[in-house]
């Protein structure tokens, strides 16, 4: 195959156009390759990266000789006949197409497997995309490498052998073993890790507490419930202080409140209501100019977007009555809410940038409530008929974790939920009393 | 291969249409002459044990959300303990579909806003093409007595040549080569 992408006899620029359509080639279905595996599974928390850390270190265990583990691979080579039927540069495509799904042709070590079950076992689709693209163009810097400068057939397939000279007396493989038992070590302590994590209840006083909203350093406001009144509370600096309204969300030096016949706007450090806005809705939301509201209009609900200082309104979702249209939370230019209907509960997201909502997370036996966003990060809870959870989704990799499960015979569930810098907080209820905690 | 009742009943009741409930409801109960024999010769509990009340064959239950597969006439989860309409979490819910107490109250958060909806679908209509990816039809049943009244047992019927269990699919009551899936009930207040 070397032989057929080098700089001799049709030249460096044949040889280039070759080079990078072998590229393209092996690029595109090493991607395709990471994009089903990250679909293949759900991405999961530390579970999935302990079951990917244990794949790891079995493959370096193999990889030194320790055990036998099967490879799974075609051990085929690419077809000699396609470089006399095509062209040059559309043979480099398919010789890099071929190669770029790696398991079709022959497998020296074990890395590829490992990689392969990692992205399937903790990637998203884009995270896995991109990671066996890394697949990909290792495939054509090794061509690359190999073909630079050459002057002759023989000067390609004299480097070639001295890469596989590298490799020879098992060297290759032990050094791959002991990079595959690094990377499983890494796995696992994350894994353990992050089970070990533990929520710590905050000290928020004997009466129920729900609905956090976390701000920068000690910020905190959220909702008391004393004698079946909801009260707001902010937390900042040791200090609690009551809050004009309820449901707050803090953005900032600011945090907003619903305060019934409209919301307020309170400075987090003097304690002061900064601005009213008299327009009728509920649990409010805010991120720079935008404040985000749900109401209900003309028999239907809606989700309705205010800027601050254009007075621009617009409606952002709506649905039917009988739809369980949730709370939104915004962050910058993006909007997360939930919608329910009869048919199926979905996790939304709305860009204010480009005017599209687009589906994160859609489920027929599965509710999907409490969203918040902060940043690209997306915390939400998910009810099952057995279990109800907390997960994140970073919308950068497409990946996700769960952060809480919950038992329905713990006798407590998940309720309103809050992220700030990769700190996260939620609400845990029974039927008396409600907490928060932080994680 | 029919146990006794259980094939007059099948026999008076493939002559009909099965297309609506009350239209097959008269067929049915003349093939309950059989239907009782069946019943009569089962301890209720073998049967419930065995599968549920009034189904002695092999083919699964529809996967519902709680386990066994009621529904109502439009192919929608019930509670299978005393009929109530509940959400596909197997929570019991309003005519609205917000999930209710034992009461009928609504289930309420810690400030006082209801607990988020659940969507409610169609166990076989909707769940099984989901999770198996294949189109379903209810195609007809047959019907027995239980617990006092006539319960009426439904075949989810599919093209497809393996049924919910994962072996080979019979085919039942279904038509146009469908094969029974899983089977699902639909207990009426018609007494027997």
């Amino acid at each position: 195959m070397v032989e057929t992408i080098v700089p001799v006899v049709h030249g460096i620029r044949s040889w280039i156009v070759s080079l990078i359509a072998f590229a393209a080639g092996a690029l595109l279905t090493a991607a395709a390759v990471g994009l089903a595996l990250g679909v293949a599974l759900p991405t999961g928390g530390s579970p999935a990266l302990l079951a990917a850390g244990l794949v790891a270190v079995a493959y370096a265990v193999g990889e030194l000789g320790l055990v036998r583990l099967p490879t799974p691979q075609l051990r085929r080579q690419v077809p000699e006949r396609w470089r006399e039927r095509y062209s040059q540069p559309v043979t480099g495509f398919l010789y890099g197409a071929g190669l770029g799904l790696g398991f079709v042709t022959y497998l020296p070590v074990a890395t590829l497997i490992v990689v392969c079950a990692g992205v399937a076992l903790v990637a998203g689709p884009l995270g896995g995309a991109a990671v066996l693209s890394g697949f990909g163009i290792g495939r054509a810097a090794v061509l690359a490498a190999s073909t630079w400068g050459v002057r002759s057939y023989e000067c390609a397939t004299g480097r070639v052998e001295t890469m596989a000279g590298w490799a020879a007396d098992g060297r290759l493989r032990r050094a791959n073993g002991l990079a595959l038992a690094l990377l499983g070590a890494v796995l696992l302590l994350a894994a353990s890790g992050a089970t070990a994590k533990a929520a710590t209840r905050l000290d928020l006083g004997p009466d129920p507490v729900a609905d956090p909203s976390l701000g920068d350093g000690d910020v905190l406001a959220y909702d008391e419930v004393a004698g079946g009144v909801v009260e707001g509370k902010l937390l900042a600096g040791g200090t609690t202080a009551d809050l004009p309204g309820t449901h707050p969300d803090v953005d900032g030096g600011r945090v907003v409140v619903d305060s019934g016949p409209g919301f307020k706007l309170v400075d987090v450090g003097t304690g002061a209501v900064i601005r009213t806005i008299p327009r009728a809705g509920t649990d409010p939301a805010l991120s720079g100019d935008w404040l985000v509201y749900r109401r209900v209009a003309s028999s239907r609900r809606e989700l309705v977007a205010f800027n601050l200082v254009t007075s621009e309104t617009r409606v952002i979702a709506h649905s039917l009555l009988r739809t369980d249209l949730g709370p939104a939370d915004v962050s910058g230019p993006r909007v997360v809410f939930t919608r329910t209907s009869d048919r199926r509960s979905r996790l939304m997201l709305y860009r204010f940038d480009t005017r599209v909502s687009r589906v994160l997370r859609e489920a027929t036996r599965a509710v999907y409530a409490h969203a918040e966003v902060d940043a690209r990060l997306v915390v939400y809870t998910r009810q099952l008929s057995d279990r109800q959870q907390l997960l994140r989704l970073n919308l950068r990799d497409g990946t996700g974790a769960v952060l809480r499960t919950q038992r329905p015979g713990s006798g407590r569930a998940l309720w309103t939920v809050s992220v700030n810098n990769w700190r996260f907080a939620f609400t845990l209820y029974t039927a008396t009393e409600a907490w928060i905690y932080e994680l | 291969m029919l146990r006794d009742g259980e094939g007059l009943a099948r026999r008076l009741a493939s002559g009909h249409t099965r297309k609506g409930f009350l239209g097959r409801l008269g067929a049915t109960m003349v093939g309950l002459a059989g239907g009782g024999v069946a019943a009569s010769t089962l301890e209720p509990e073998v049967a419930e044990a065995y599968h549920f009340c009034g189904h002695i064959y092999t083919t699964g239950s529809c996967p519902s959300p709680l386990g066994l597969p009621r529904i109502d006439r439009d192919g929608f989860p019930l509670r299978p303990k005393d009929g109530r309409r509940i959400d596909n979490l197997g929570r019991r819910v309003d005519a609205e579909g917000w999930a209710v107490d034992e009461s009928g109250h609504r289930l309420l958060g810690p400030t006082g806003e209801p607990v988020p909806k659940a969507p409610r679908t169609r166990i076989c209509q909707d769940w099984i093409p989901e999770s198996y990816g294949f189109k379903t039809r209810i195609d007809g049943g047959w019907y027995r007595c239980c617990g006092g009244t006539i319960r009426k047992l439904v075949d989810c019927c599919a093209r497809h040549d393996k049924r919910i269990n994962g072996d080979a699919a019979l085919t039942g009551y279904c038509y146009s080569g469908r094969k029974v899936f899983c089977v699902m009930y639909y207990q009426t207040t018609v007494k027997c």
